[in-house]
């Protein structure tokens, strides 16, 4: 029989530890896969597919949720946002920041939400959206500050905002701000463009994006997102036409590839618009045309008003989604008044003019006539307001969608299409037993009919009226509180439901069962204009702020312009809301450069908006003159100007005030040569000050003096806390020992100097030492065991003992 | 020849097959689930022990609770570094060292000394076995061992700091807890409780 040998016996054993190895290195949790594997179950050439299949494989791909304190994690940020040389890369500038974690800290990153948590509708502070690897990068933390929650936009002749060091130098060019709008730099748009679709495309609901799935994904984390909350552009359209555009303008580099590896490798899931920089076109590309604006209208563009009424005004752009944003004027703000909302408020009997004048084009705008009467007794001239397909908000389906037109809006219950079959008119489905279309915003005056009309061609269907003096709401089934007016026939050439009494509410019911839908081409409301009615005042029952919080400059920290930046509106109990202007701000101090929460009072309601002041560079201040302490000096003979610098503290001394270290000077008149007294000057450009000197001769130290100087210089060579603690306490012991005459010598008093840096020091440490075992204690504490009187008496023995 | 590798594949078997039997491969929601009801044991008592390290330091605290009838006793012994002053005769560290009786949520007596101290009532947090809160976990019937992915769920409160490790002993109730982490300053922390 062969003996097994000892070469054949070596070679199994490092056989079997190979195969150990192999087995570890198996990672359990996330299997790595190529990127193009990644993406081998995405088969849709576009559009909504597109969206929904992406949507499912970064969802059912997220694997492994981060938390917040992994975004703040060195370890972690060294690999998803490497720098050069060790440090991390600051996402605004591009530039080197120390991978330390700072805290907040001026000078060092800190967790910068790309999609603002407060734009983000709820769905995220430090968990879910808020801490994804893939969204949140790191920013020094004033850039961080300074982007605040402002979108992202274009802006012209912003202001520049710099990533500053901890001493407020500029370090580098983060972006621009204007008007609460934050532009990065063209070589960041990109970045920023890929993951706003990312976020948009992950933390949508999947009903909102044509997905089947959020994945294992916590359902707090998926909701409603449009691009419009974190893109300044006016319309959803534009917001998608501008991250198109960045996304172009700024292409996909190595540095975003390298990251979504390292974020598939961490959660398990990556960015596809990194991968695919044509996803965002197939995706978005046919509905982001920009939308230009031809023309405004102002519906309605003729209006009478008694003195004390209000009433809003509805912009209509040409084509109907171009950017509706406008400003508001008055021609006599005396005779009525219009908010930044639109709503004209009459104060004096008079004829004005109401101009909206576009936002996006300042050439185009729109008139409207208001003329306030003084009294509305025995006049019965009716107003009239059309509602069409074009007063709906509609989207796909059936459901819920608002309507508003002519100053008065509401509710109906609506079919929305779909892609292949879009509405025609306003569609109702019989397939449902529920449609309807009402109103929740009051008349201005009685309703005295009501005209609907069917769309040409279509069948005519049977509608029932309801009018109320109170708002409809939206409810299953449909509304029966109120005044029935009965049920007609619904035809191309219109009926009309006449209404007497004072009823400012009304609410039009589909009344065809089994099947069939109905297309109505308008519903046309008239009422009094003119006649009082007898309705209780509103009562303001809420102050409301927006925005809830902004960041100022310390220029900017005033409370007119505080005012300027602010749109505070009253709630009614009718559920109107009126801006106002004439409200109080109490609490404000602009020296305070840390968020301060401040209150708004009107109406005897308040309200807070919280306000941060950043502290601007102040200009520089000018030198007076310098001072040097001491002014009088001992060295001894032969010291050199080295010595002789270590022992002076030159400063200047500056016009505000303050003052400030100077280390470039020259001397002149030092000599070193010989014992006795000497005045030197000290130049600092223009500036002079003087110090007297005396050199004595050198003293020979005693044997205990020596030592005791020996002992602190020894301090410098310690090796871990307790041997500093050694050194440190015989330094002690030897100074214990010197007499008054040996402590007077120069060397004993500059050793003994050392001793007290070195004690200030060891102290500091100690402190940090005892107060991280207080903390570790106290939060174990918090642990296991449901003792609870037990884990009180702990907690106060930490307390008074540690 | 043959006969070698023969061998060879019967030991990378067995290797395979031991290392695959004495653990439990993918462990469930309900694998961590009997992990909370084993907090709930009622206790004889037990010991607490916090071992804080900063630099090259190590501070050692830990309370051990004998519970009575009608009565609750802690032991503890805690250390911390003393300051240096130059006038007063310095020690490297103090060890202080006591007894406290705790009796229907109050403190007793102190190390002897009557007292009479209504003590905080905490908020009842507890840990909190969850299986999203841990990775590359290792689980037979006598250890657990993970990686924390989520302290502050896993814990109950909030905490910031990276690398935790849980390491548990057990049988029909915990033998001893042990959790280990870094703070954000680099300092490190050792909690261990040790069930009687």
């Amino acid at each position: 029989m062969k003996k097994f040998g000892i070469g054949r016996l070596l070679s199994i054993v490092l056989i079997l530890v190979l195969v150990a190895n192999i087995f570890a290195f198996i990672d359990a949790d996330v299997a790595f896969a190529s990127s193009s594997d990644y993406y081998k179950g995405i088969t849709a050439s576009g559009g909504n597919a597109l969206l929904g299949q992406l949507h499912d494989l970064i969802t059912t791909t997220h694997k492994n949720y981060t938390t917040y304190s992994d975004c703040s994690d060195p370890s972690i940020v060294k690999r998803t946002d490497p720098g050069t040389n060790g440090n991390v890369m600051e996402f605004y500038s591009q530039a080197d920041i120390s991978s330390s974690w700072g805290g907040g800290h001026q000078g060092t990153w800190n967790r910068e939400h790309v999609w603002c948590q407060s734009l983000s509708n709820g769905l995220w502070g430090k968990n879910g959206g808020g801490s994804d690897l893939a969204h949140i990068r790191p920013a020094e933390s004033g850039l961080n500050s300074a982007r605040g929650n402002n979108k992202y936009g274009e802006v012209s002749n912003g202001s520049e905002a710099y990533y500053e060091d901890a001493l407020n130098n500029p370090v580098a060019l983060g972006g621009y701000i204007s008007d609460r709008v934050f532009e990065p730099l063209d070589k960041v748009k990109g970045d920023v463009a890929r993951i706003v679709m990312y976020v948009y495309t992950h933390y949508n609901h999947y009903s909102r994006v044509y997905g089947t799935t959020n994945g294992s994904g916590s359902a707090s984390y998926f909701g409603e997102l449009n691009f419009t909350h974190i893109i300044s552009a006016g319309s959803e359209k534009n917001a998608i036409a501008m991250l198109l555009r960045w996304n172009k303008l700024d292409p996909v580099d190595d540095i975003e590839r390298a990251r979504n590896d390292v974020i598939q490798s961490i959660q398990g899931n990556r960015n596809p618009f990194v991968d695919n920089q044509n996803y965002a076109d197939m995706i978005w590309g046919d509905s982001s045309t920009p939308v230009v604006l031809q023309g405004l209208e102002i519906n309605p563009d003729e209006i009478t008003l008694n003195i004390g009424q209000s009433r809003k005004l509805e912009v209509v752009t040409s084509p109907v989604d171009a950017d509706s944003r406008v400003t508001w004027e008055s021609s006599d703000s005396s005779i009525a008044t219009v908010s930044t909302t639109g709503v004209v408020t009459a104060l004096s009997e008079g004829d004005v003019i109401i101009t909206a004048t576009s936002i996006e084009n300042t050439s185009i705008n729109a008139l409207a006539l208001v003329t306030v009467s003084k009294s509305s007794s025995g006049n019965t001239e009716s107003e009239f307001v059309t509602i069409t397909q074009s007063s709906f908000m509609l989207t796909t389906g059936y459901g819920f969608k608002t309507w508003s037109s002519g100053g008065i809006g509401g509710m109906a219950f609506i079919y929305g299409g779909s892609s292949a079959y879009p509405p025609t008119g306003m569609q109702f489905n019989c397939t449902q037993s529920s449609y309807y279309l009402a109103s929740n915003i009051a008349t201005p005056g009685a309703i005295k009919s009501v005209t609907a009309n069917i769309v040409s061609g279509k069948t005519a269907r049977p509608w029932k009226l309801l009018t109320s003096n109170t708002p409809y709401t939206e409810v299953a089934g449909k509304p029966s509180n109120g005044t029935d007016h009965g049920t007609q026939t619904v035809t191309e050439t219109g009926v009309t439901w006449n209404v007497d009494g004072n009823d400012t509410y009304f609410a039009l019911c589909y009344e065809q069962t089994g099947s069939g839908a109905c297309f109505l081409e308008s519903i046309t409301i008239e009422y009094s204009n003119g006649t009082v009615i007898e309705q209780p005042e509103p009562n303001p029952t809420e102050l409301v702020c927006t925005p809830a919080e902004l960041t100022i400059k310390e220029s900017e920290a005033n409370i007119e312009l505080i005012k300027d930046l602010l749109s505070v509106e009253l709630i009614y109990d009718n559920d109107t809301r009126e801006e106002v202007l004439d409200y109080t701000i109490e609490g404000f101090d602009p020296t305070v450069f840390e968020k301060q929460t401040l209150t708004i009072t009107h109406s005897g309601l308040t309200t807070i908006v919280k306000v941060t002041v950043k502290q601007s560079d102040l200009p520089e201040p000018i030198v007076q003159k310098i001072q040097v302490n001491p002014t009088i000096v001992e060295l001894k003979i032969g010291a050199t100007e080295t010595q002789l610098r270590s022992k002076l503290a030159v400063e200047a001394v500056y016009d505000d005030g303050t003052t400030k270290a100077i280390t470039d000077y020259t001397i002149e008149g030092f000599d070193s040569s010989k014992s006795g007294e000497q005045t030197i000057t000290i130049k600092h450009g223009d500036f002079t000050a003087t110090a007297k000197i005396t050199f004595v001769e050198e003293n020979v130290l005693s044997k205990n003096a020596q030592a005791f100087v020996d002992a602190t210089e020894e301090i410098a060579n310690a090796r871990g806390t307790r041997q500093k603690f050694d050194k440190i306490n015989l330094a002690i012991q030897a100074y214990k020992k010197l007499s008054v005459a040996e402590k007077a010598t120069i060397d004993v008093q500059e050793a003994y100097q050392t001793l007290e840096s070195a004690i200030s020091e060891y102290n500091i440490a100690v402190q940090t030492a005892n107060q991280n075992s207080k903390t570790a204690t106290e939060n174990a504490t918090k642990g296991v065991v449901k003792v609870i009187s037990i884990l009180g008496a702990i907690v106060y023995l930490i307390k008074h003992l540690l | 020849m043959k006969k070698f590798c023969l061998l060879l594949v019967i030991s990378i078997l067995l290797i395979v097959t031991l290392c695959a039997c004495d653990f439990i491969t993918n462990v469930t929601a309900s694998d961590m689930e009997k992990f909370n009801t084993l907090l709930d044991v009622d206790y004889d008592g037990w010991t607490l022990s916090v071992s804080t390290t900063t630099g090259d330091v190590t501070l050692n605290n830990k309370f051990v609770v004998t519970k009575e009838t009608e009565k609750n006793t802690i032991d503890y012994t805690l250390e911390k570094l003393n300051e240096i002053s130059i006038d007063g005769n310095n020690e490297f560290k103090s060890t202080i060292r006591g007894s406290v009786t705790v009796v229907d949520g109050k403190i007793v007596s102190i190390d002897g000394e009557e007292a009479n101290l209504d003590v905080e009532q905490l908020d009842e947090v507890s840990m909190v076995f969850k299986l999203n809160y841990f990775k590359n976990i290792s689980l037979n019937s006598t250890t657990l061992s993970a990686d924390v992915t989520n302290p502050s769920g896993f814990l109950g409160y909030e905490i910031d700091c990276h690398d935790m490790k849980l390491l548990a002993k057990y049988s029909d109730d915990f033998d001893y807890i042990k959790i280990n982490y870094t703070n954000t300053d680099g300092s490190s922390v050792e909690i261990k409780y040790e069930f009687n």
